[in-house]
């Protein structure tokens, strides 16, 4: 009985606000996209260790592997990955100023976050300006 | 029912993590050693992207290289597997699903660590 109507209670009680109540805001959006590029870069590990094991397993392994990550699919994966890198490094500078106290006030807050999705964007593009020049496809 | 123990008391431990900062500290130094380790990972794999098959193993044999190689690896399965453990903390609450995406993480960073360093081993090993 004390269960069932609690579960009831539960329905209706007022509910703790979450995102979806907020206006969104940059801080915000960083925040979200640090978590985000956090678990995309979890799963990305798994294309490190391919990497790894394709070069201690031997030429024909390394060969496949080198030819995924050179066709569009792959390098568009790969882009994707040294942004959310970028993005992820960057983020946790962000992360660690606040976290010391630092930088919560305005404008200051919002510097760091239009900073840091700049210096990642800028970061990326650059990494793969200077590969492509230097002729590694 | 009037009860003698604190409201510090009853609250501690009900946090969806159920224990205290730890997680949170290691976290922290991972993500400084991470930095460092995360721009010697990129310079390996530019130093590498190119090469011949045979180069590329003897450039991955180099002591210094194997160590950064490991290292970095191994500082992000640590990280990764307490962000994720957190990502989960904060969202599932399933009875059955939270432990169980809990174990699935931690296998699947262990296999990673695994992975890496079986992998850099062979590597050492084969020239």
């Amino acid at each position: 009985m004390g269960q069932k109507l609690q579960e009831e209670q539960r329905k209706t009680r007022p509910r703790s606000p979450h995102l979806q109540v907020y206006r969104p805001t940059l801080t915000m959006t960083m925040s979200i996209a640090h978590r985000l590029t956090g678990a995309a870069l979890y799963g990305g590990t798994l294309l490190l260790v391919w990497w790894l094991m394709s070069v201690a397993s031997g030429p024909a392994a390394y060969a496949f592997e080198q030819r995924v990550m050179a066709s569009f699919p792959g390098k568009a994966v790969l882009f994707f990955f040294t942004w959310a890198a970028l993005h992820h490094a960057f983020g946790g500078l962000r992360h660690l100023v606040l976290d010391s106290g630092w930088a919560h006030d305005y404008p200051w807050r919002e510097y760091l976050a239009r900073a840091s999705i700049i210096a990642s964007l800028t970061g990326a593009a650059l990494i793969w300006i200077i590969w492509s020049a230097a002729g590694s496809p | 029912m009037a009860s003698v123990r604190t409201p510090r008391a009853r609250a501690q431990g009900l946090g969806s993590a159920k224990s205290g900062t730890s997680d949170f500290w290691l976290q922290h130094v991972t993500s400084i050693f991470g930095l460092p380790l995360a721009l010697s990972l990129i310079l390996i794999i530019a130093a590498t992207s190119g090469l011949s098959y045979g180069a590329v193993s003897a450039y991955l044999r180099q002591p210094a290289v194997a160590l950064l190689l490991l290292l970095a690896l191994l500082n992000f399965c640590v990280h990764m597997h307490l962000g994720m453990k957190s990502i989960i903390q904060d969202y599932v609450h399933g009875s059955m699903t939270k432990p169980l995406l809990l174990m699935a993480n931690t296998g699947f960073t262990a296999a990673i660590a695994a992975a890496a360093g079986l992998a850099s081993l062979t590597i050492l090993i084969r020239g």
